[in-house]
């Protein structure tokens, strides 16, 4: 467990040094706040509604950008021969990368909390749905951070593990858009399937507030099996 | 100690191992020589954990290296031929880091620390980051990362490549300092390296060994250990010798993509 948290330490490091971590924070809360004030000062309702329907999207696409150099800079400057030689686990490396993420993501959530406490200054806003949105983005991050890092073993560059990043969580969020879900495969199988699948679903169901075992599970199932496939893909390199 | 037996290593139908068997007994430094491209780095990455052997097996002090991974690599120092660091890491920053993973017990993490900065002369650039560095003191902070946690078995690969002449005398003074308590495998191309820190010496040519045997013996047999390296390893058919020499970088470009 201590390699775990010496790994993970390493990592937020790694992601506080380079400028890309101070990209992806700006890029993720100047989004998410501008987009939802742009509108709420129209609407004039004390709801937070808007504000989380951003979430699964920018993440999609934010997200790549943090994991994208998680394995892909190891491989490069060789240092995963350092790890893979140390007296560890495999998986302690890859759970302490993916807590180096989550800190990044949880970081990025704290400070977009102005959102929320900015709204509540201006009429009684209704704090349930605003701790689930929280709690589910967390939820939605991590999920998003072992899908990053599962694309970013395949590949030494740090472009091809964006884009293919990117690509996968974009199909994935977009599965649960209701064009898809709801008017193009309303009542069928299809739809039903892209719901169960789409991070957007369970993430907007966690968001109403009432927090439902079934949406938690879906994302610690999803987290957990890209993070034993990551361990999988690395050790089947010592086989190569 | 380390008892390598039948090792064999596959990339598709190239064998950068064929059927290699030797051993090092405790306390022993071996001298791990051949061309490049001859098998000795891959069979370093397999003592060590970061390749698999596609068949044969080694053990190191009774323990198999696959089964037993991540207990032999407690006990291995392992300097890769790339020197493997953190460019943005400091030194004492990638140090401390490289003693928590080795599981350097915290009492005594600090000692260790100072004890590798001092016998591997760390000190002018202990804060410095490791980016900005020159070839011979990443090499220091590397092998300085190796022995932290005071294994009983180093496994050096080239470590004086690419050194200035006094960072070599460096390197191999510590190297000597370690003969006495350590088992020792070092590859290298500098053949009075060989005749300066080792007793025995293995040769391998196309992942083969040509040779396992003693410095004297093979001097003995052949003048010196450069025409016994020369005799050993480009003696094939006329034509075929020319072929294997310039084959050249295959083994690092395969150890690690």
């Amino acid at each position: 467990m201590s390699s775990v948290l010496t790994l993970a330490r390493k990592e937020i490091r790694q992601i506080f040094l380079s400028p890309i971590a101070y990209a992806f924070l700006t890029v993720f809360v100047f989004f998410v706040t501008f987009m939802f004030f742009r509108t709420f000062f129209l609407v004039r309702e004390i709801s937070m509604a808007g504000f989380f329907d951003l979430f699964p999207m920018v993440m999609a696409i934010v997200i790549p950008g943090v994991t994208m150099r998680m394995w892909a800079e190891e491989r490069k400057q060789g240092t995963i021969e350092f790890l893979l030689t140390s007296p560890i686990e495999t998986w302690h490396i890859v759970v302490g990368k993916f807590l180096g993420g989550l800190a990044l993501v949880a970081l990025c959530l704290i400070i977009t909390l102005l959102v929320p406490i900015t709204v509540g200054r201006y009429g009684t806003l209704d704090t349930g749905p605003v701790w689930g949105g929280y709690i589910g983005a967390l939820m939605m991050g991590g999920t998003f951070i072992s899908i990053g890092m599962f694309v970013s073993a395949f590949t030494a560059d740090q472009i091809v593990s964006f884009l293919a990043g990117v690509t996968v969580m974009l199909f994935l969020v977009l599965l649960g858009h209701p064009f898809i879900s709801s008017e193009f495969g309303a009542g069928s199988w299809f739809g039903a399937f892209a719901r169960t699948i789409s991070p957007t679903t369970h993430f907007e169901s966690i968001g109403r507030g009432v927090i439902d075992l079934r949406d938690v599970y879906y994302f610690v199932a999803i987290s957990g099996l890209f993070l034993y496939l990551n361990v999988r893909v690395i050790d089947l390199r010592r086989w190569k | 100690m380390i008892e390598v037996s039948g090792l064999t290593k596959l990339y598709g139908d190239f064998a950068a191992l064929d059927d290699v068997s030797f051993s090092v007994p405790q306390g022993e430094i071996l001298a791990f020589l051949g061309p490049n491209g001859a098998g000795k780095s891959t069979t370093m990455k397999i003592l060590t954990g970061y390749l698999s052997p596609t068949s044969g097996s080694a053990t190191l002090g009774g323990l198999d290296v696959t089964e037993h991974s991540v207990a032999i690599r407690q006990r291995i120092g392992y300097l890769p031929e790339t020197t493997p660091l953190y460019y943005d890491m400091q030194v004492n920053e990638f140090l401390a880091f490289a003693a928590r993973l080795r599981k350097v017990p915290r009492q005594l993490r600090q000692g260790r620390l100072g004890w590798v900065a001092d016998i591997c002369h760390l000190e002018p650039f202990w804060k410095k980051p490791i980016g900005v560095l020159s070839r011979g003191q990443k090499q220091r902070v590397g092998f300085a990362a190796a022995i932290l946690h005071d294994p009983e078995v180093l496994i050096l690969d080239e470590p004086t490549a690419g050194l200035d002449p006094n960072q070599i005398v460096d390197i191999r003074a510590l190297i000597r300092s370690f003969a006495q308590r350590k088992t020792i495998i070092l590859s290298t191309h500098i053949l009075q390296e060989v005749n300066a820190l080792a007793t025995k010496v293995v040769i391998v040519n196309e992942g083969r060994i040509v040779a396992d045997s003693t410095v004297a013996s093979l001097c003995e047999e052949y003048g010196d250990l450069e025409q016994a390296f020369r005799a050993l390893t480009t003696a094939q058919p006329v034509g075929a010798g020319a072929a294997a020499a310039p084959s050249g970088d295959g083994e690092s470009e395969v150890g690690h993509e």
